[in-house]
């Protein structure tokens, strides 16, 4: 028991606070947890594109957007439960999820992200125009989260609710990283020839990977609508796609306490940037690169990075 | 066991094969000789699926046509390719380059017994089951790349340049290490630069020219050949 504790602190103690949390913070507090957990569903899912699959995608916003859009349409227009909701947007998210990956499976690098940067603008412009749908600039009002008949009115509710599902969701990645599929994308990455001379179905788990990270986006796209209680199209730019790889360079590729950190870092920065003003963006541009200069393993790796600085001193 | 029937292959505009006939028998070891950029990789890259050319013309294994199959499907029939370069995954250990070989197979005993036999075949690779591959010599990763290959349990090896960059001694053992593979059953075809060492341990041989087969037989006629000798193997040898 004590050397299962010993291994596995880490996530024991981010639980732990996961629960207290939310007791000790006023209501805006509450917001905030919520931020930082739809954030790290995006984070979690990129950890699977870029850490596992090693793809990348500067689209994203496009998978939230349909994943937001998708649970709040389904529950407004079709009456259907919340959690049915969310559900709906992160399968929506997952079939886009398949058709993002055909471009992944004849380019790659530079011209793979401008594919998907491509396809965060079609999103997010067919949602703009879609007015009869999406009420367009107008924007669309979503209802708070309810499950079996009880409705979250206030966030410390959804705080909790939100914490399961992440609980589940990082449980399920880890399960999916050590399954045959999961290793097969490591191999892959690591030498694609080699990978298929060894029978591994590149297109397949190129697909695989793409949806089950826009599955989660979806799902992450979905509760954030739900939290907002209203959805602008404004939301959904190249600018958030951008935040959401920087999240993920930031906190770590590959680890999920770096997915929980980025996650961490996006919500808070605005809090503490804001300061800055006008002069915001460029902060978090020096931050990138001061964080990729010497830091490339992200915050995740940072108390590694400490310990061997230190010895190398003495 | 292995029937090319006019294969091309093209890259965009590009002919890498222009009307290739080869046949490999069961049991055999056959060799195609070429100079770098005749088409050698890019027929293995064919007959495996795996190249990014268009190709046309017929592929036959084992009596079946396989032209147009996937990777995985090609690999499942039979066929195990040892790349060029080796290709091994850098970040793994020895055992695990090995087992990954077995991909496609699902019954553990029998991967467990053909991972000891590979040992057993690669004395070297045991001392060396846990060490990353990328800190193996050029020797060693190729020995890695083949057993890899092996793993598949194939009946038709294919081998891309398995000398390049090695010492002389050390091709000379990778050499006899194909003749022991082939002694055990599994029938071989050998891409090679270096004629003189494959033609060694071959029965027969084809001789590639931009994208033409343009000289075949069996070994002891080419390496007779006065044109082939000049050619390939240096001018006159001794």
């Amino acid at each position: 028991m004590t050397l299962w504790l010993r291994k596995n602190w880490i996530p024991v103690a981010l639980l732990a606070a996961g629960l207290v949390l939310p007791n000790l913070v006023e209501h805006y507090g509450n917001f905030i947890l919520a931020s930082i957990l739809v954030y790290s569903l995006v984070s979690l899912s990129l950890t699977i594109l870029i850490g596992f699959a090693g793809q990348i995608s500067i689209g994203h916003a496009g998978f939230w957007a349909l994943g937001a859009y998708g649970s709040a349409l389904v529950v407004t227009e079709l009456g259907a439960p919340f959690l049915v909701g969310v559900l709906v947007g992160g399968i929506v998210a997952a079939l886009f999820g398949a058709v993002v990956a055909l471009p992944a499976l004849r380019v790659q690098g530079h011209y793979l992200a401008i594919a998907t940067l491509g396809f965060a603008l079609f999103v997010q412009q067919v949602l703009f125009e879609w007015e009869s749908l999406t009420g367009g600039r107008q924007g669309l009002f979503v209802p708070r989260p309810e499950i079996f008949g009880y409705e979250l009115t206030d966030d410390y509710a959804y705080v909790y609710l939100m914490l399961v599902i992440v609980v589940l969701l990082t449980w399920m990645t880890e399960n999916f990283r050590r399954s045959h599929t999961g290793r097969a994308l490591m191999a892959l990455k690591m030498s694609t020839v080699a990978a298929e001379v060894a029978g591994i179905n590149r297109a397949r788990h190129i697909i695989i990977a793409f949806m089950l990270s826009a599955f989660y986006t979806g799902i992450s796209g979905a509760l954030y609508a739900h939290l907002i209680g209203f959805l602008s199209t404004e939301t959904f730019t190249f600018t958030t796609s951008l935040s959401f790889l920087t999240m993920a360079v930031i906190g770590g590729l590959g680890s999920y306490v770096g997915a929980l950190l980025g996650a961490i870092y996006l919500t808070m920065a605005p809090e503490v940037f804001r300061e800055f003003k006008d002069a915001q963006m460029v902060v978090y541009g020096l931050t990138l690169i001061l964080c990729m200069q010497f830091l490339p393993g992200g915050l995740a790796s940072l108390p590694e990075r400490l310990r061997s600085l230190r010895r190398r001193r003495t | 066991m292995l029937e090319c029937v006019d294969l091309t292959a093209r890259y965009g505009g590009i002919q890498a094969l222009a009307g290739v006939n080869l046949t490999v028998a069961a049991g055999e070891v056959v060799c195609l000789l070429g100079a770098n950029g005749a088409g050698k990789s890019t027929l293995l890259g064919a007959i495996t699926s795996s190249a990014p050319a268009r190709i046309g013309g017929v592929i036959r294994f084992q009596g079946q046509e396989i032209t147009g199959w996937s990777t995985e499907a090609i690999v499942r029939a039979g066929i195990a390719l040892v790349p060029e370069g080796r290709q091994l995954f850098p970040e793994l250990t020895v055992e695990e380059n090995l087992r990954m070989g077995a991909y496609l197979r699902r019954d553990r005993d029998a991967i467990a017994h053909d991972l000891e036999s590979m040992f057993e075949l690669f004395p070297r690779l045991r001392e060396r089951r846990g060490q990353i591959a990328a800190t193996l010599s050029g020797g060693e990763q190729q020995m890695v790349a083949i057993g890899r290959a092996l793993m598949s349990r194939p009946k038709l090896l294919l081998l891309d340049e398995p000398s390049l960059g090695l010492a002389p001694l050390l091709v000379r053992e990778i050499m006899s290490l194909i003749r022991t593979i082939n002694a055990k059953g599994t029938t071989v075809l050998l891409v090679e630069q270096n004629a003189h060492q494959a033609l060694q341990v071959s029965d027969r041989g084809y001789v590639i020219e931009k994208g033409r087969i343009v000289g075949a037989g069996s070994a002891a006629q080419l390496l007779s050949d006065p044109q082939i000798v000049n050619a390939y193997l240096g001018g006159a040898t001794t």
